[in-house]
């Protein structure tokens, strides 16, 4: 699990330095990770603030736990456990003072509904399949999603890791792994499946036709 | 597939797997009879093929979504704390091989080391949990510890029952809700080691301060900012964790002289001492949280945020995290 592009010592070799008393070393092996492990940050809480909360104290935990790393996973591995832990420690303190978070998930589901994409149905397509209207929906929807199965599926479909170090991260089995996924990529359906991702259009469903639906059968 | 010729080919409507059970299908999650029910369905049945599909579609729209970078602020926010830490931790090492062999000298007469470390653990590790004792408190070093080092801790554990023994002194003469927290650390301290209460009780006349000071910062704290405001404060006040240079009381007990301070009321320092499970805090703060009257309690890696009218047996807390 060593970033191929970062040239110089390992990952492991930078969490022994800092363990041995190198002061530069854990925000060298931060600086090296920060994107992915915002990123599962902000996608696990779907809130910046907490995700910074989240990510911040994940951060001092793995600063100051570096020496009870025993070598059995990757570091990155462990660093990204620890995130997500403290990502869904938030969402477990959060309903007590949140006001971002949609108080109750119908009500967005009805909003999303109104607008014409309940539909689960790929011949009633989005008119509008723009990046930031795939951001916007992809975020939405993923608040649908209870934390445990919005983890799993964050980590394995939207950055693409595979599903056993997925396991490694959440300490579970990959068949729950792949059940989360499963049950988050269906309760996601009706929200994203007109969406089809970038250029990823199926051949046999043109993106032509996918924007005027009356002209469908033409 | 030839020997699955089911009547839901002749009637598709009926019997369509729903959403989930396609979507374990497709994650290879439905094996023997019912993995190949469902292969030969979505093979012959277009409505289902097409759902099939539309899960892949999500997959896709969610991997379609570019992964944010952290954000300038976030960074410089987390640079910064893992640079206290750092700078903390490095404190801490040379509290440990420099300051404390100078303490060690006079505590080594007066204390029962080997009574006194498990009692000061015992405090911190109830309440501090394993994953924050890391650096900061020289005491925490559990394996091993080089003579000099096991003898400062018990000066710590010393102190730590002489704050509760001061408390309890405040407690009886107010006889309001401190006094069950505060009395019940006493005890408690009592059963693990009764020569300690002497010594705490011996001291008790010379230092006259109580266990803490409270200060008056005006910090309008926030959530999102809570740790790295506390950090700010813990700075300004130069409470260095492990940092045991300045003298026996934890540095909270000190009063700085760059913040207004007071000692505290019975009823606060039941209150804190409560939360803090008698460990004397770094900080009390009174300030604003979210806007509103607070006192902001820290210890080596937890803050409490309590309303004005906290008391040990209503704590009235208002929010509690991590440090």
């Amino acid at each position: 699990m060593v970033t191929p592009d970062a040239p110089g010592p390992s990952d492991a070799d930078l969490l022994r330095s800092h363990v041995a008393g190198d002061s530069a070393a854990f925000g060298l092996l931060f600086q090296r990770h920060k994107d992915r492990l915002w990123a599962v940050a902000l996608r696990t809480t779907c809130d910046p603030e907490d995700a910074a909360d989240a990510l911040q104290e994940a951060m001092i935990s793995a600063f100051r736990r570096a020496k009870d790393f025993r070598g059995d996973s990757a570091v990155t591995t462990w660093l990204h456990r620890i995130v997500v832990n403290a990502a869904l420690d938030r969402l477990r303190r959060r309903p007590a003072r949140s006001v971002s978070w949609p108080a109750d998930p119908d009500a967005l589901e009805t909003l999303l509904a109104q607008d014409g994409r309940g539909e689960p149905s790929p011949f009633v397509p989005s008119a509008r399949p723009d990046s930031i209207d795939t951001r916007l929906d992809v975020d939405a929807a993923l608040r649908l999603l209870p934390a445990q199965q919005r983890a799993a599926l964050v980590l394995v479909d939207m950055l693409g890791y595979p599903v056993a170090e997925v396991a490694a991260i959440l300490g579970l089995s990959e068949g729950t792994v792949k059940s989360r996924c499963a049950r988050g990529r269906a309760r996601l359906l009706p929200y994203l499946a007109h969406l089809r991702g970038d250029s990823a259009a199926r051949g046999n469903r043109p993106v032509t036709d996918a924007v005027s639906p009356e002209g469908g059968g033409g | 597939m030839s020997g699955l010729h089911h009547p839901e080919q002749r009637h598709p409507e009926r019997r369509h797997p729903d959403a989930t059970a396609l979507a374990e299908y497709r994650a290879g999650l439905a094996d023997g009879l019912r993995g190949r029910r469902l292969a030969a369905h979505v093979a012959s049945c277009a409505r289902c093929a097409s759902v099939s599909d539309q899960l892949a579609a999500v997959s896709s729209a969610l991997s379609s979504v570019p992964a944010p970078p952290l954000p300038d602020s976030v960074e410089r926010r987390i640079t910064a704390a893992l640079a206290t830490e750092a700078a903390l931790a490095t404190e801490a090492a040379h509290a440990r091989e420099a300051g404390l062999a100078r303490e060690a000298v006079p505590a080594r007469e007066a204390v029962p080391a080997r009574e006194a470390v498990p009692a000061r653990e015992a405090g911190l590790a109830r309440d501090a949990g394993p994953a924050i004792v890391a650096a900061p408190a020289p005491s925490k070093r559990r394996v091993r510890l080089p003579r000099p080092v096991v003898v400062a801790s018990a000066v710590a554990a010393c102190l730590v029952l002489f704050g509760a023994v001061y408390l309890f002194g405040l407690a009886r003469t107010s006889a309001g809700p401190a006094s069950s927290a505060a009395g019940s650390s006493v005890s408690s301290g009592r059963s693990v080691s009764s020569p300690l209460a002497g010594v705490a009780a011996r001291a008790a006349p010379a230092g006259s301060e109580p266990a803490f000071f409270v200060t008056a910062s005006g910090t309008r704290y926030q959530p999102a900012t809570l740790a790295t405001q506390v950090r700010a404060q813990l700075a300004a006040l130069g409470t260095e964790p492990g940092s045991t240079n300045s003298g026996a009381l934890p540095a909270a007990a000190r009063p700085s002289s760059r913040t207004a301070s007071a000692a505290p009321s019975s009823t606060l320092a039941g209150c804190v001492l409560h939360l803090t499970n008698q460990v004397p805090p770094r900080l009390v703060d009174r300030a604003t949280y979210q806007g509103k009257p607070a006192y902001v309690i820290a210890v080596p890696g937890r803050v409490w945020v309590v309303g004005p009218d906290c008391t040990a047996s209503n704590p009235d807390l208002i929010s509690s995290m991590g440090l």
